[in-house]
């Protein structure tokens, strides 16, 4: 039972796999055979037995599953129970059929796993060999790496890339069939020979330096390697270069700037340092220079010790501030201490750094030594041309010389980089020629002020410096000296001159400590300072003249002031004058004129006149114009004579009394015309005068008096005797003389303006010639005011026997 | 009748010119200097004024300025006496503003003469 439906169950099973297989294997389509053959023979299976192909099925089954025969039948001994193997009696045909089946099937199978691994091998080859072929056309024509085929044989050029086209600048076709050597590729020629002996004898060369050169003449240079590769009969010399020629350059400009920058370094002016935690990590050679230590005694040291002791702390603070990222100056100055103990100054150019990854301050020091020298030659010129300023400036001032010298004294004892003893003189060359006289002098002993108050030339320091003309220095009292007293304080000398050309006008003598030595920037400052005192006596001395100059400029322009004053007066004298002849000549004219219209015009009416009391009248108009312009001609006659000789007067003795009726008598026509009445009280007093001269003064005064007074006025001449003098006065009710022109009116000159000019006298010059006659007499003459008209008096001398 | 104001401080001249006038017909009124003319030309109207220049006070040329210079007198013509034919005695004149100047000595006929015709112009 249990071996049935064992039976049955396997037959199940063999159909269900069997089926599943076969249905498996159309699938797939590829056990086709095996299949074709199941699917033949699957109708007599089945009608025969079931079981039996089942079995089959199932040994079948069993065998595939075990490969081996043997196995199978180990298998089917070892598992199936002894009916089973009874039921082996068939198994030979079986196994006939089997075993031809297994064979037929193994075979199959075989020849299809050969043949699908062959198709697979051969698909996938094909497919490889496209790709890589692709590939190596690629890289081969793409590559950057110059490739060049060569035959090896013929050194032929069979195939290039288009690296070798770009970098040789030869086309492909240049290329192909030429050899490298024939195209002039290599640089140098024995590179190639080195180059194929190596491809020769080891079949292959890495990495060869070489030079190649272009189409162009440019050169490149190339890392070469090279294989043999044999193609068929034929070996290849596969050649592959990179071009390394900006690496190249690059290595060079890189290895250049290495160089100079160490060159820099190392070479260059300035010293550098890198400071790391206060400590010198780096020093380059011009530093060790600089500082007098070797290397290795300075590396690894705190900095600051090698930096002057009282600038450390300043420097250190700088440094720290720096190193905490504080603003500080990048650039200052300080001092570094040698190993010799020297100082030298320097000028630092610090900044932030890093240095082996950490925080470091480098520095570059430069030895401004000679700079520093120079500066304080500059500052020394400064102080040099300063105090000559101050020299010069105390020339200015308005002091006398000996003020000023000491002043320049004082000056040049003040100046700080000078190393003098505070002691010093000027002495000058005065009246005699040849003696220096001691002018002034700071902090001289007393003895000396009278020893050396005239030193003559060639005696003692000074005196040779004269006589010499050049700067003497002594460091010591010795027997140079030949001005000494007792205790004299060991010193030394710089005695210069003081020159104007080649003329000696005096010496500047200053005190040097004893053992000073000699200095030649000194001395020239001294010379200048001498040069300069020099300039104050040429200036004091042409002041003195310019003074005197000065003064004479000052006489001669007053005198000049004191005769444009006179040549003034003159002139104005003169146009006076010119104006009083304008206005004579109006007046005469006018004086002279109106008589001779009234005369004309009295005589041409009396012609046509019947009325003879009219006429009558008429007449006597024109006889009294006619004796006024008598009189007029007359004065002027006289008067033209007085001016001409100066009247020769004539004194004698005159009644005064007669004179006064002469002259009235003369007025009276004129006086009764106005009907003034003229009173006169002249006794006759004896005076000693010129007739002529005082009958015009008389006519002159009377004249004027009718003239002033208005019709009907009063007039009264009187005369008294006082004293030596006879005073004769005659007054007037007229205009009058305003009191401003009283004393005035005498002047020669005098007008009060044209109209008064007129009245006296007719010609301006009557009151003038009166007073001149009367102080030729010794007399005065004035005028007095009164309630109407004026007082005229004057004096004259009496006669001996009055 | 026209109407003459004589200015002259000569009592001879003064007397024969104003008889000489009146004859011919004028009416004269004498003033005796500057002051006196201005006097006389604020009372009454005068056709014409004759004019010495020596006086006393004020002369002639000041007087003659004077008068030219006021809105009411300045169209009187003025016939000035002068001394002699200097010309700067008669640039003076002109100046002052006179109208006409005659010299002394001058002849009657002439003043007649120079009156009628200063006087023509005027009307003109």
């Amino acid at each position: 039972m249990l071996a049935s439906n064992l039976y049955h169950c396997i037959t199940i099973i063999v159909i269900e796999r069997s089926w599943s297989k076969g249905q498996e294997c159309v699938q797939t389509g590829k056990d086709t055979n095996i299949s074709g053959f199941i699917r033949e023979h699957w109708q007599g299976i089945v009608i025969g037995s079931l079981g039996w192909i089942a079995f089959g099925t199932y040994l079948l089954d069993e065998y595939t599953k075990h490969g081996t025969l043997s196995e199978f039948y180990e298998h089917l001994i070892s598992e199936l129970p002894i009916h089973h193997i009874l039921m082996l009696s068939a198994v030979p045909l079986m196994m006939a059929f089997g075993y031809v089946l297994d064979k037929k099937l193994k075979l199959e199978r075989e020849l299809k796993e050969y043949t699908d691994q062959l198709e697979q091998s051969a698909w996938s080859t094909s497919a490889e060999l496209v790709a890589s072929e692709e590939k190596f056309s690629k890289v081969f024509f793409s590559s950057h790496s110059l490739i060049i085929i060569t035959d090896l044989s013929d050194g032929k050029i069979i195939d290039v890339n288009n690296s070798v086209v770009k970098i040789s600048g030869y086309s492909r076709e240049e290329l192909i069939g030429k050899t490298t050597m024939g195209l002039g590729l290599w640089a140098n020629p024995n590179e190639r020979d080195k180059y194929i002996k190596a491809i020769q004898k080891d079949g292959n060369v890495t990495d060869l330096e070489t030079d190649v050169r272009a189409k162009s003449g440019k050169r490149y240079t190339l890392l070469l390697s090279g294989e043999i590769v044999n193609i068929g009969e034929v070996q290849h010399l596969i050649s592959i270069g990179n071009d390394i020629t900006e690496r190249k350059e690059a290595e060079v400009a890189l290895h250049e700037s290495e160089e100079k920058y160490s060159t820099l370094i190392e070479r260059g002016n300035d010293g550098i340092i890198i400071i790391q935690d206060g400590l010198l990590k780096f020093v380059n050679s011009k530093m060790v220079e600089m500082s007098g230590y070797l290397v290795e005694e300075v590396l690894e040291k705190p900095f600051i010790e090698f930096i002057s002791p009282d600038l450390r702390e300043e420097v250190m603070f700088i440094y720290k501030k720096r190193m905490a990222g504080e603003d500080v100056p990048d650039r200052y100055e300080t001092e570094i201490l040698r190993k010799d103990g020297a100082t030298v100054p320097i000028e630092v150019n610090a900044s932030s750094i890093e240095y082996g990854g950490k925080p470091a301050s480098m520095a570059m020091l430069r030895d401004i030594t000679e700079r520093k020298k120079a500066e304080n030659e500059i500052k020394r010129n400064y102080h040099i041309q300063n105090v000559i300023n101050k020299i010069l400036h105390v020339s200015l001032e308005q002091v006398p010389l000996t003020q000023q010298l000491e002043r320049v004294l004082d000056l040049m004892l003040s100046i700080p980089w000078l190393v003098l003893e505070k002691k010093g003189c000027i002495f000058l060359v005065e009246d005699d020629p040849k003696v220096l006289v001691l002018k002034a002098q700071r902090g001289l002993h007393e003895a000396l002020l009278t020893k050396c108050e005239n030193v003559p030339f060639g005696h003692c320091i000074c005196g040779r410096a004269a006589a010499t003309k050049e700067i003497l220095f002594v460091d010591s009292v010795d027997e140079r000296h030949d001005n000494t007293y007792d205790g004299i304080k060991p010193h030394g000398h710089y005695c210069v001159p003081i020159l104007s050309g080649a003329h000696v006008l005096g010496v500047l003598n200053l005190y040097v400590k004893e053992g000073h030595e000699w200095n030649t920037y000194e001395a020239e400052f001294l010379s200048a300072v001498a040069d300069a005192i020099a300039g104050i006596i040429e200036r004091r001395h042409s002041m003195e003249e310019l003074e005197e100059a000065h003064e004479k400029l000052e006489e001669s322009h007053s005198k000049m002031e004191e005769t444009h004053e006179a040549l003034q007066n003159a002139y104005e004298d003169l146009k006076d004058v010119d104006r009083l002849k304008d206005d004579i000549i109006s007046n005469v004219s006018h004086e002279l004129r109106t008589p001779i219209t009234i005369i004309k015009g009295a005589l041409e009416m009396s012609r046509d006149e019947e009325d003879i009391e009219m006429r009558d009248k008429l007449y006597r108009v024109a006889i009294s114009a006619l004796a006024k312009q008598n009189r007029i001609v007359g004065n002027l006659v006289e008067m033209a004579a007085f001016r001409k000789k100066k009247f020769a007067f004539n004194f004698e003795e005159v009644k005064l009394g007669h004179l006064v009726s002469l002259v009235m008598g003369e007025v009276k026509r004129e006086a009764e015309l106005k009907e003034i009445k003229i009173e006169s009280d002249v006794p006759d007093i004896a005076v000693m005068v010129d007739f002529e001269g005082l009958k015009l003064v008389l006519l002159n005064l009377l004249d004027n008096a009718v003239k002033f007074s208005d019709p009907g006025g009063h007039i009264a001449v009187k005369a008294e005797v006082k004293g030596d003098k006879a005073h004769v006065c005659i007054e007037d009710e007229g205009i009058g003389v305003p009191e401003e022109f009283r004393d005035k009116i005498f002047d020669k000159l005098f007008q009060l303006d044209a109209t008064t000019t007129r009245r006296f006298a007719g010609t301006g010059m009557g009151l003038a010639v009166a007073k001149e006659i009367i102080e030729a007499h010794g007399g005065n003459i004035w005028v007095e005011g009164r309630k109407k008209g004026s007082l005229f008096c004057f004096t004259v001398p009496l006669s001996k026997g009055e | 009748m026209t109407k003459i104001l004589l200015v002259d401080d000569e009592p001879d001249i003064v007397m024969l010119c104003k008889n000489m006038l009146e004859k011919a017909g004028y009416e004269v009124v004498v003033a005796r200097n500057g002051q006196e003319c201005l006097e006389r030309l604020i009372e009454e109207h005068f056709d014409l004024i004759l004019l010495d220049v020596m006086m006393p006070g004020d002369n002639g040329w000041v007087v003659c300025r004077k008068i030219k210079s006021n809105k009411v007198t300045r169209d009187i013509p003025v016939v000035m006496f002068t001394v002699c034919s200097e010309p700067w005695l008669k640039e003076k004149g002109k100046e002052a503003g006179a109208d006409a100047q005659i010299d002394k000595p001058f002849e009657l006929e002439d003043l007649l003469g120079t009156i009628e015709r200063v006087l023509a112009e005027d009307k003109d």
